[in-house]
C-alpha cells in the first residue's frame, strides 16, 4: 500500500480513546508509522490533536485500545518513560527558561558534568553550537532565553527535544510562530531526519506545508479521525473536508458585492509606541480580513481601534466623522465593537452568569441609575434564541459553556450597542464548527445592515471564506493588499512573510 | 416557576444559605451546651457583633473588587480616638463630632484607592501601609492617652433597643446591608463594579472606568469602617488605642465563611452578616464551654477551614 514504507510499522496506534469526564476528546483513533516517515496530524482547534501529541509524549494516558512501539506496547507512565523509549516532543507554546542561556535550555536536565557535578559549561556551549549549526538554526548559544524571538524559541525548542535522540519526533505546529524562510527551515530539517530514519509526527494547520512535507495524513475532526491517507491519495479539497466535515461552501456564507458602497472607517497614518503609521479603509458593509503570522502588529491594531492603546497621532475617521479612540469608552461611544481574541481572559467574566455577561450595554443604555431588571431578562432571553445559545437557563456561569457559547454571549453583548464596525480578533478560536459557521453568518448578516468589519485571524480558511479584501501585516506593517478574485493560501503566506508586493508582482511578470 | 425578575436577582446564593446553616448549627450547639438560650441573649450577641458586622460589610466588597483591605481596623481605630475626642462627653457636639469623624473616614478610603489605582500598588500593601500610619500617627496625636468620651444620649445607638424588641445597632447594621446589597444588584454603577471585580480586564475593554470603581469601593470600605468604629464607641463609651485592631483579620475571615472569593467577582452581604454572627457567637460558645480564649482562635480557623472545604466540596461535583 505505501511503496515509501513497505517495513514493518515503528508505531501502530490502534483504536484509542481518551475521555475527560464525561467528555470524550479521542475515538478509536488508528493509524501505522514507518521509520523515517513524516506523517502530519491535521485538523481544526479543539480536535483532538494536542491531545493524540500529548498521549504520545507520555503527558497524558489513554483509556482505550492499543498503541505499539517497535511491536511492543506503548503505555508510557510519563514524559520520561516516552523520552527513553525513544519519542520526544516539542511543543509549540515553549518551555523555554528567560535566565538560561540557549545551550543550557537545550541540555536541560541531560547536561554534560565533571565527576564532582559540576555542569561542564564549556562543552554544553561547544555542543549546543554544533548541533544548531548542524540544524541549521542561527543562534548564538550563549544568549539568553529571554533574548529569544518567537521563531527563535521553536527552534531552540526542536534542539531540545533532537538533543535526546528521538526514533520519534513529535512537532506541535512547529512553523505557527515562523516566517516563511524559517519555516522552509524546518521543513528542510524534517526532511534531513527523515533520510536519518528519524520518524515525525508534525501538527501544521498550514495545508501546502501538508502537502509539501508529509508521507502520510491523519486528520481529526471532534475526536475523530477523518482521514488516513498516504502521499498521492489525497489531496488540499479532501483534507479541508475532512477537517471541516463539510464542504466549505456549507460553512461560510455567500457575500455579496459591494461596488457602489461608500467608506465607512478609514485611518490614515495612525500610528502609537507599538504601531508605526498604519492607513486603511474599511468601506460599509465590507469586511477587512487582516492576516498576518503571529505577533506582526494585530493586536496593538486591535488595541488601538477599541481604545485599549489609542493612537497617538493619525487621523481616524468612522462613517465620516472624525473620531478620537482615547479610551475603550470613546471607541464605543463612536460605535465601534471589539470582539477580543482572548474571551476568558479580555471579554468574559466567567464566575458570573449568562444573564449578566450579556446584558452589559443592553441595561446601561436603557438606564442611567437604577436595572432595569425585567428589561435584561427579555433581552436576555430574546439573545438565547437569536444566538442559539445552548445553556440551561439564563443564570448559568458563563464558565460552564463550551468556547462556542461563551464566544456567542460574547457577541450578544457587544451587539446590542448596534455597532457601525466590528472588529473581530481571532472571533472563532478554539471553537466548533457549527459555532462557528453560525457566526460566520451572523456576521455576513450584520455587513448586510451596513455594519462593517475587520476581520483579524489566522486562520486562513476563515479570512478567505469570509473577507471582501485582505490585508497583510509583516512586523507591524501592511505589506499586501489581496481582493476576493485573487484569494489563495500562497499568495497571503507569501505577503505575510514580509515579501511585499511590488516584489510578488515584480516575479509574477518574470514567470509570465 | 420563575421568580419575577427582581425577586429572582436577590435569590441567595449557595454560599450564603451554607454560611446561614453553619450559624444555626452553631446556635443549636450552644444552645445544647449551654441549656438555655433566650431570643434576648442572641439578639444581645448581634448587638456586640454589629461594629464588625459593619465594617465587614465593606471588606465583603473589596473582596468583590478582588482586593483586600488591611486599613479597616486602624480606621475603626481612628473613628474611636476622634469620635470620643470631638464629643468630649457633650451631646451637643454631635454634628461636628460626626462630620469630622466621617469626613476623616472617608478621606483615608480616598488615599488607599488612589494608592491602589493610581499609584498601582497591590492593595494588601498600600491597605496595610496605611494602616501602618494611622497606627502611628493616633499614638503621636493622643500621645498614647485618648482623651474625651462618648455621651449617654448617642450610645443609645448601640444600648438602645426599638420598641424594647430589637437593638437598634441590629437595626442600623441590617439598614446598611440591605441599602449596599440594593447598591451592588439593583444599581447599574454596582453592576459595573461587580463586573468589573469579576475580571478588571474585560469591564475596561468593555467601556466601564473601573478605576474609579476601585477607589469608590474603597471609599465605602472605608466608610463602612468608620461607622463600625462608631458604633464599637457607643458600646465601650470611651476611646482606646488599637480598640479595633482585631477587626481587620475578623473581617476577613467573616467574609470569607460567608461565601466571597478573593478572586473577586461575588458580593453576599447576607453571608457577610452570617460570618460575622458566627464569629460572635464562637465567642459565647467557648465562655459557655469554660475554654481559654485562645481556643477562639482555633475554632475561627477550623471554621474558615470548613466554610470553604464546604464550598470545594459541591464545586467538584
Amino acid at each position: 500500500m505505501n511503496a515509501q514504507a513497505p517495513q514493518t510499522p515503528l508505531m501502530t496506534v490502534a483504536g484509542i480513546s481518551k475521555a475527560f469526564g464525561r467528555n470524550t476528546v479521542l475515538k478509536n483513533v488508528s493509524f501505522s508509522l514507518a521509520a523515517g516517515e513524516v506523517l502530519a496530524l491535521v485538523g481544526e482547534n479543539g480536535a483532538g490533536k494536542s491531545t493524540l501529541m500529548n498521549i504520545l509524549s507520555g503527558n497524558l494516558s489513554y483509556d482505550g485500545g492499543e498503541i505499539e512501539l517497535e511491536a511492543e506496547p506503548y503505555r508510557p507512565a510519563g514524559p520520561a518513560e516516552a523520552v527513553r523509549r525513544g519519542i520526544a516532543i516539542a511543543h509549540q507554546e515553549t518551555a523555554i527558561m528567560p535566565d538560561l542561556t540557549v545551550a543550557e535550555n537545550i541540555y536541560f536536565r541531560r547536561e554534560p558534568r565533571n565527576r564532582f557535578g559540576f555542569l561542564r559549561q564549556r562543552r554544553m556551549h561547544g555542543d549546543a553550537a554544533a548541533l544548531l549549526a548542524e540544524l541549521g538554526f542561527a543562534i548564538d548559544p550563549h544568549r539568553f532565553g529571554r533574548t529569544l524571538s518567537a521563531a527563535e524559541r521553536q527552534m531552540v525548542e526542536i534542539s531540545r527535544a533532537l538533543v535526546q535522540a528521538p526514533r520519534i519526533l513529535v512537532l506541535d505546529e512547529p512553523t505557527a510562530s515562523l516566517s516563511a524562510h524559517a519555516a522552509d527551515t524546518v521543513l528542510q530539517l524534517m526532511k534531513t531526519l527523515k533520510a536519518r530514519g528519524t520518524s515525525v509526527i508534525f501538527i501544521s494547520h498550514r495545508l501546502s506545508e501538508v502537502m509539501d512535507a508529509a508521507d502520510r495524513v491523519v486528520v481529526l475532526k471532534d475526536g475523530e479521525m477523518t482521514l488516513e491517507a498516504t502521499r498521492g491519495t489525497f489531496d488540499r479539497d479532501d483534507l479541508i473536508q475532512a477537517m471541516v466535515g463539510r464542504k466549505l461552501s456549507n460553512i461560510f456564507p455567500t457575500r455579496p458585492d459591494l461596488d457602489a458602497s461608500d467608506v465607512m472607517l478609514s485611518i490614515e497614518k495612525a500610528h502609537n509606541s507599538a504601531l508605526p503609521p498604519i492607513s486603511l479603509t474599511v468601506r460599509r458593509g465590507e469586511i477587512l480580513g487582516i492576516a498576518g503570522l503571529e505577533g506582526q502588529g494585530q493586536k496593538p491594531l486591535a488595541e488601538a481601534l477599541c481604545g485599549a492603546r489609542p493612537f497617538a497621532g493619525g487621523t481616524v475617521r468612522l462613517d465620516g466623522e472624525p473620531v478620537r479612540l482615547n479610551s475603550t469608552a470613546a471607541a464605543i461611544a463612536a460605535g465601534i465593537a471589539s470582539i477580543p481574541d482572548d474571551r476568558k481572559h479580555e471579554g468574559l467574566a466567567l464566575g458570573l452568569s449568562i444573564r449578566i455577561n450579556m446584558s452589559l450595554f443592553a441595561i446601561s443604555d436603557a438606564s442611567r441609575f437604577g436595572l432595569p431588571l425585567a428589561r435584561e431578562r427579555e433581552f436576555g432571553e430574546v439573545a438565547r434564541k437569536r444566538f442559539s445559545i445552548r445553556s440551561t437557563d439564563l443564570e448559568q456561569p458563563v464558565g460552564e459553556l463550551s468556547g462556542g457559547n461563551q464566544q456567542k454571549v460574547v457577541f450578544a453583548r457587544w451587539l446590542a450597542r448596534r455597532p457601525k464596525l466590528l472588529v473581530l480578533h481571532e472571533p472563532t478560536k478554539g471553537i466548533d464548527v457549527q459555532s462557528k459557521s453560525e457566526i460566520y453568518h451572523l456576521v455576513n448578516e450584520l455587513t448586510q445592515q451596513g455594519v462593517s468589519v475587520i476581520l483579524i485571524s489566522s486562520d486562513l480558511l476563515e479570512l478567505i471564506g469570509l473577507s471582501d479584501r485582505i490585508l497583510t501585516l509583516y512586523e507591524n506593517k501592511v505589506t499586501g493588499q489581496i481582493e476576493r478574485a485573487d484569494f489563495s493560501e500562497e499568495k497571503i503566506m507569501r505577503l505575510s512573510a514580509g515579501i511585499v508586493a511590488e516584489q510578488l508582482e515584480r516575479e509574477g511578470a518574470e514567470h509570465a | 416557576m420563575t421568580l419575577p425578575p427582581a425577586l429572582a436577582n436577590a435569590r441567595p446564593a449557595h454560599a450564603t444559605l451554607r454560611a446561614m446553616g453553619l450559624l444555626a448549627l452553631l446556635l443549636i450547639v450552644l444552645f445544647v451546651a449551654s441549656g438555655k438560650v433566650s431570643m434576648q441573649q442572641v439578639l444581645d450577641n448581634a448587638r456586640q457583633a454589629a461594629p464588625l458586622g459593619i465594617i465587614a460589610l465593606g471588606q465583603a466588597l473589596i473582596l468583590m473588587m478582588g482586593r483586600l483591605d488591611l486599613s479597616v481596623g486602624a480606621t475603626a481605630g481612628l473613628a474611636n480616638v476622634v469620635l470620643a475626642s470631638a464629643f468630649a462627653g457633650d451631646m451637643s457636639n454631635m454634628p461636628l463630632a460626626l462630620t469630622l469623624t466621617i469626613g476623616l473616614g472617608l478621606l483615608v478610603g480616598l488615599c488607599n484607592g488612589l494608592l491602589v489605582v493610581t499609584l498601582r500598588i497591590p492593595s494588601f500593601l498600600a491597605t496595610l501601609a496605611t494602616s501602618l500610619v494611622l497606627t502611628g500617627g493616633l499614638l503621636v496625636y493622643t500621645g498614647g492617652s485618648p482623651r474625651g468620651s462618648i455621651p449617654a444620649g448617642f450610645r443609645q445607638i448601640s444600648e438602645g433597643w426599638l420598641f424594647g424588641v430589637i437593638p437598634w445597632s441590629v437595626v442600623i447594621w441590617a439598614v446598611i446591608g440591605s441599602l449596599l446589597m440594593l447598591f451592588v444588584h439593583y444599581t447599574l454603577a454596582g453592576r459595573k463594579m461587580l463586573f468589573s471585580g469579576a475580571n478588571p480586564v474585560a469591564a475596561r475593554l468593555s467601556g466601564i472606568a473601573a478605576g474609579r470603581l476601585v477607589i469608590l469601593s474603597f471609599i465605602i470600605a472605608s466608610l463602612m469602617a468608620t461607622l463600625g468604629g462608631i458604633m464599637l464607641s457607643a458600646i465601650t463609651g470611651t476611646a482606646s488605642i488599637g480598640i479595633a485592631n482585631s477587626y481587620t483579620v475578623d473581617t476577613i475571615a467573616a467574609v470569607v465563611i460567608g461565601g466571597a472569593l478573593f478572586s473577586g467577582g461575588v458580593f453576599l452581604p447576607a453571608g457577610a452578616a452570617a460570618g460575622s454572627l458566627i464569629l460572635f457567637f464562637l465567642q459565647s460558645l467557648l465562655y459557655v464551654l469554660s475554654l481559654p480564649p485562645a481556643a477562639r482562635f482555633i475554632l475561627q480557623g477550623a471554621i474558615i477551614i470548613a466554610a470553604l472545604a464546604l464550598a470545594n466540596l459541591k464545586k467538584d461535583r
